[in-house]
């Protein structure tokens, strides 16, 4: 009981020194508070911003073409030859991947017949097939997802024309056949036949026309193939070549979670043996970029620490040598290292949590009344006070606290507590 | 009672070896005033921190009732000085803000414990010391008489077989000095011995042994009182 009033008169003693140390506590605490701050914002508007701004290309897989290896006699096919569901599914569980994409193309013969201009135009062709959400952008005349996600049987078909599809015909076949060029406007919702299972040199049984509608245009694909639902092309495939045919691909478009999550998928999918196309140059340069930007900002946050920890270090051994005679007299009455060094932590703890707290106090005054219009652009660069800054704030300081006793704590030992 | 068996001390300084103590040996029993003269810088005061357990010997045994004193964890020196020893000094060493009652009491509030006991003795002590009427004054405005008297005090409260006292009379006038020096034979005689470093030729009569620390050695015992 008495050691623990010897403990508060050790707190509350000090005067002017102690308030010193309380302020230069507070003014780390809000120079470590500003910095944070500012590390904050530079990530969050800085480098968020920039890797937003440059979002990861997204990934193009493609099955390697056969080449009549050793592997196709001893396997059906040879590793990355096929993109199947089962494919889709194993790519569907790797790290950083956020959407898989599968395009499938038509194994049919198919034809188009387009009316405009007063002429009938019958085109042989190819189709693509793909899921709504990878085209959205493109869609001029908005139908709903679900009716291009779960087409059916007899509906009218939504297409999209691939883009030099229409640049191909204004360049090459408008001019030279006295026909006038044709405009996105003037394309769209313009309604198509399209035949499955009949080309000009096949016709096969069952062959059916369905009545399609232009909804957009679209160079996702970077194919001559007209796009249609997914649905569709499978429902065909599987109608005129058989169940299988409706799960091999054409190519996966692979949508990624970041810059760095696109290396080590590019890497884990060429290693399976398929083709992958993306700038994978682009991503290596933006997390070079993003990773020197973080490492110069942790350094600085190290100087703006160790300067904090100096301060209060010098603050607080000028405060323990200013009270030097008392410790001496309290080691020569019988005080042991050991309680002596328990005062002064508990004392520079106690005062490092109300100078923290003052501080925090500060910041929160001016997050909630001066700086929620300070901006640097369009980049908002006010203090942010959530919840979990206090404890942080305040155990780091506290700890700070206890940091910067030890050099003191070493000088009243080493030297000068035990002699005169 | 205390026993100092070769005791040798040395300091680097400047990258020589200064060798304060040589050898000391020397032994003080119950009831005993042993005074030790020198020159400033002779070791005197080295000599008074090793008895106290507050500097390590280099080498030699030091016995207090013969238990052979541990310097092995600084705890153990510690509640030695805390439960053995009283101190009195030159410079009085008190803490000149706190009142006269904080002062006396210090040691037992170091130790952890002030029972009813202790409270009554502090009173007498303070009455005997003609201090009682001051118990709530500050420090700092006690005269140098009185600061030594509560120094005294202080070094009593936990009755101490052992008073260190490292010239005690030597900021103080004449007079002063005297009732001082009075004080001291008094409290030897309450079967405690004093290990009294001093130069005043008037301690020196009363005590029971004079040494005199020179080059780091013990010489002789030039006055006696008996």
């Amino acid at each position: 009981m008495q050691k623990v009033r010897l403990i508060i008169r050790e707190i509350f003693s000090g005067g002017f020194i102690t308030i010193v140390v309380l302020l230069s506590i507070s003014f780390s605490t809000i120079l470590l508070g500003v910095f944070l701050v500012i590390r904050d914002t530079i990530n969050k508007n800085v480098i968020s911003q920039m890797e937003n701004s440059i979002p990861p290309n997204t990934i193009k897989v493609s099955p390697k073409k056969g080449n009549g290896s050793l592997l196709k006699f001893i396997f059906k096919h040879a590793p990355g030859e096929i993109l199947s569901e089962e494919t889709l599914k194993e790519f569907g569980k790797f790290p950083g991947v956020k959407k898989i994409y599968p395009v499938q193309a038509s194994h049919i013969p198919m034809q188009a017949v387009i009316s405009i201009f007063g002429l009938t135009y019958r085109t042989d062709l190819i189709c693509v097939g793909v899921a709504y959400d990878f085209l959205d952008q493109d869609i001029k005349k908005r139908i709903r997802k679900n009716i291009w996600d779960n087409w059916k049987n007899s509906q009218e078909l939504p297409v999209l024309i691939p883009l030099f599809f229409l640049e191909a015909y204004n360049n090459s076949m408008a001019e030279p056949n006295g026909l006038p060029t044709i405009t996105q406007d003037m394309a769209i919702n313009r309604e198509v036949q399209i035949v499955f299972g009949k080309s000009s040199i096949k016709t096969m049984e069952g062959a059916t026309t369905e009545k399609a509608r232009v909804i957009g245009f679209t160079d996702k694909i970077r194919s001559m193939a007209l796009v249609i639902p997914l649905k569709a092309v499978k429902y065909y495939n599987e109608k005129f070549k058989g169940k299988s045919s409706g799960d091999e691909y054409m190519n996966f478009f692979i949508e990624v979670k970041d810059h760095s999550a696109l290396l080590s998928i590019v890497k884990k999918i060429s290693g399976k043996g398929f083709i992958v196309e993306t700038d994978k140059s682009l991503s290596r340069e933006i997390i070079l970029l993003k990773n020197r930007v973080q490492a110069i900002i942790y350094v600085l946050s190290m100087i703006v620490l160790l300067l904090a920890i100096i301060a209060v270090s010098f603050s607080i051994l000028i405060a323990s040598l200013q009270k030097i005679e008392y410790y001496r007299i309290l080691r020569i009455l019988g005080a042991s290292r050991l309680f002596i060094s328990f005062i002064v932590f508990l004392k520079f703890s106690f005062i490092g949590f109300i100078g923290a707290f003052a501080g925090v106090k500060v910041l929160e005054f001016f997050s909630l009344n001066f700086t929620p219009s300070l901006k640097i652009g369009t980049w908002n660069i006010g203090i942010v006070f959530e919840n979990k800054n206090y404890s942080l704030f305040l155990s780091g300081s506290i700890f700070l606290s206890i940091i910067a006793t030890i050099p003191s704590l070493g000088t009243l030992f080493t030297k000068r507590m035990d002699t005169d | 009672m205390l026993k100092l068996e070769s005791i040798s001390k040395s300091y680097k300084a400047g990258g020589l070896k200064l060798q304060v103590l040589k050898d000391i040996s020397l032994e003080i029993k119950r009831g005993e005033i042993i005074s030790i003269t020198g020159k400033s810088g002779a070791g005197k005061t080295t000599l008074l921190n090793i008895i106290a357990g507050l500097t390590k010997p280099d080498s030699g045994r030091i016995y207090f009732n013969n238990k052979r004193l541990c310097y092995f964890l600084d705890i153990i020196p510690s509640r030695f000085r805390n439960q053995n020893l009283g101190f009195v000094f030159q410079t009085f060493r008190l803490l000149q803000n706190e009142s006269v009652y904080f002062n006396v009491m210090l040691p037992l509030i170091i130790s952890g414990w002030i029972g009813k006991k202790n409270k009554d003795f502090a009173k007498s002590l303070l009455k005997r010391l003609e201090l009682w009427d001051y118990r709530d004054s500050k420090v700092s405005i006690l005269s140098g008489g009185q600061k030594q008297r509560v120094a005294f005090a202080r070094a009593l409260i936990n009755n101490p077989e052992l008073i260190l006292a490292d010239e005690p009379t030597a900021n103080l006038d004449s007079e002063t000095a005297k009732e001082v020096g009075k004080l001291l034979i008094e409290i030897s005689k309450e079967d405690r011995a004093v290990f009294l470093v001093t130069h005043q030729e008037y301690l020196f009569r009363h005590s029971h042994k004079v040494y005199e620390l020179k080059n780091g050695v013990l010489e002789g015992k030039r006055l006696c009182r008996r």
